[in-house]
């Protein structure tokens, strides 16, 4: 389902933001060099989800719109998957529509492991893109995929920054988005 | 392979004032542009046939496509032999000089202006930190958060984890190229910021705080391009490409050769050290891509003046300042020049040109450099871009 977005609500939202709060002439830095104190946050973005397409990070994932579609169709069971190629025996990430190997088309969808474990992580605290600074501060890692080569980058529900530690084990986590598309995040284990 | 050594020279250079400017996009480039043509008052503008502008988000910071016949249009210059845009992310300015070195290498172009230019504070900046963001891959990393700052912090604590490197010592580069940066009237921030101001400002990412990163700035820079035979024609004293170096590995995060180590810088600076026919340490001085405080310290490692993981002791011990054994970032870096994408690229090879002909201001000039090298990284630290200068032509192996 392609984003709802009028630019009437967006801007109706901006205003109830407040332009001004976000029209900064100084930065964060000047204001720490000069000693002054240090300029509020904004407030937490009331901007809807979800955005205009072109403010928007989260993939469209209609078949109409895309050729991965079954990753996300997938996602939404809560099944994690990729693609991945006989030929070479490689598995992709994020998924293709060609082995990058050896050019073939012909690639199947396989299931790989919800579990992970922390490889680095930090957190968002200042200067997060539209449509995350309501979630301000959010803990981001690197996650080691189990059973796989790939170590990704993803958002770490339900916990904060201190609750972190390199190591320590993830599981996936299904993020619903208000307009039916979801994406993947990780979570501390829930057993 | 010899490559472009010794056969293109940058003559002249031009600078705006960097910041948060009351400067729009085309106002930045031709500020720049006028600095450039004031250095070369002999210059016919009708010789100039190449236009290179390195610009990385023109259409998300300044909502304008085509830049390049626009940055002509105002700078009173029709272009009769190249003419185009190009975009690397925060390597696009050297991008634009790669690429008018090739035109001018092959006889395409003979006489080649590149400008640099980014206009980075807008009327709402949560647009132009999502735009920023946008540079690493938007669909599935970009929903994590991955921001420039996250990521560098990510990378900083598994450098801290793996080799024990530490915020004191990332502290230590942020407060060296503030202080550099305070001789340079183009910078940013021309105030000496302390190890103990980085250490005790805002958290950003952490362990990345607000003195860790880099500005969001406006800015443009220029230089002109021609080939080592013409270079005397424009003036006593160029700055010769002696080598070229240049590696990209994985788009999406998951696809990086490492986190620790920038499998890409290695590629690319030896490649140009090759081309160049030096070492690391024939270079008096280097300007590397400090886009964060670890990012200067990985450089250490992996362009090749200090052992892997002993980054944060290299600038601990005193090595990368001017008078010391490789100094790193005498303009100020872009902690201190502050960082508008598309022109740090060019900024640096300004950076060069001046040292060459001293005119810099002394508390920077690097005494008697007759080697440099000027480097980016873009993304997510997958590509690294290199140049390597010579003060002559022939200078090197």
């Amino acid at each position: 389902m392609p984003p709802t977005y009028t630019a009437a609500s967006f801007g109706a939202a901006r205003r109830a933001w407040g332009a001004d709060s976000t029209s900064t002439r100084t930065s964060a830095h000047d204001t720490a060099a000069a000693g002054k104190p240090e300029a509020k946050l904004p407030p937490a973005n009331p901007v809807p989800e979800p955005l205009p397409y072109l403010l928007d990070f989260y993939p469209q994932e209609d078949a109409a719109f895309t050729q991965i579609s079954p990753f996300f169709d997938a996602l939404k069971e809560g099944r994690f998957v990729t693609s991945y190629c006989k030929n070479c025996d490689k598995l992709h990430f994020p998924p293709r529509i060609a082995c990058d190997a050896c050019t073939i088309e012909e690639l199947e969808w396989r299931e790989i492991s919800k579990k992970g474990r922390i490889y680095a992580f930090t957190a968002m605290m200042l200067g997060a893109p539209m449509g995350m600074e309501q979630d301000v501060p959010f803990p981001i890692a690197v996650v080691e995929v189990e059973g796989t080569p790939f170590k990704i980058l993803a958002r770490i529900d339900d916990a904060r920054f201190e609750d972190l530690k390199i190591g320590q084990a993830v599981e996936l986590k299904v993020h619903r988005l208000a307009d039916g598309r979801v994406f993947y995040r990780y979570r501390l284990p829930t057993a | 392979m010899s490559g472009l050594k010794g056969k293109v020279a940058v003559v002249a250079a031009g600078h705006s004032r960097w910041g948060i400017r009351n400067a729009t996009w085309r106002e930045l480039a031709q500020e720049a542009g006028r600095e450039l043509f004031k250095a070369l008052p002999n210059l016919d503008r009708k010789d100039v046939d190449s236009l290179f502008v390195g610009a990385a988000e023109p259409e998300r910071f300044a909502f304008q496509s085509h830049v390049a016949p626009l940055v002509a249009d105002m700078l009173g210059i029709k272009p009769s032999r190249v003419v185009q845009r190009t975009e690397l992310a925060c390597a696009s300015g050297q991008s634009a000089v790669r690429s008018a070195a090739m035109a001018v290498a092959t006889g395409l172009s003979e006489v080649a202006l590149c400008i640099g230019i980014e206009k980075m504070n807008l009327p709402n900046m949560a647009e132009a930190q999502t735009s920023m963001a946008c540079v690493l891959d938007r669909e599935f990393d970009g929903p994590a958060g991955a921001s420039a700052p996250p990521f560098f912090a990510l990378t900083a604590q598994r450098h801290m984890h793996e080799y024990g490197t530490t915020e004191e010592q990332m502290a230590l580069v942020s407060e060296k190229n503030h202080q550099n940066s305070t001789s340079n009237p183009y910078a940013q921030f021309q105030k000496p910021v302390p190890k103990s101001k980085v250490l005790s400002s805002r958290m950003i990412a952490p362990p990345l705080k607000l003195f860790d990163c880099s500005g969001i700035t406006d800015g443009a820079a220029a230089v002109l391009v021609t080939s080592a035979e013409r270079a005397k024609e424009f003036t006593d004293q160029a700055a010769y490409i002696l080598g070229s170096g240049q590696s990209a590995i994985g788009g999406n995060l998951a696809n990086l050769a490492s986190w620790t180590t920038w499998e890409p810088a290695v590629i690319a600076s030896r490649g140009a050290y090759k081309m160049a026919g030096i070492e690391p340490y024939d270079l008096d001085f280097v300007e590397s891509h400090d886009c964060f405080s670890i990012s200067e310290i990985i450089e250490y490692e992996d362009l090749g003046f200090c052992k892997k993981g002993e980054g944060g002791k290299f600038i601990e011990d005193g090595n990368p300042y001017i008078g010391a054994k490789i100094p790193v970032n005498p303009r100020g870096g872009l902690l201190g020049m502050g960082h508008p994408l598309g022109a740090t690229g060019i900024s640096q090879i300004c950076e060069v040109l001046w040292q060459f002909q001293s005119k810099v201001p002394k508390q920077r000039q690097v005494a008697g450099a007759e080697l440099a090298m000027t480097h980016n990284l873009s993304g997510a630290a997958n590509v690294h871009s290199c140049l390597v200068w010579g003060r002559s032509p022939s200078v090197g192996g």
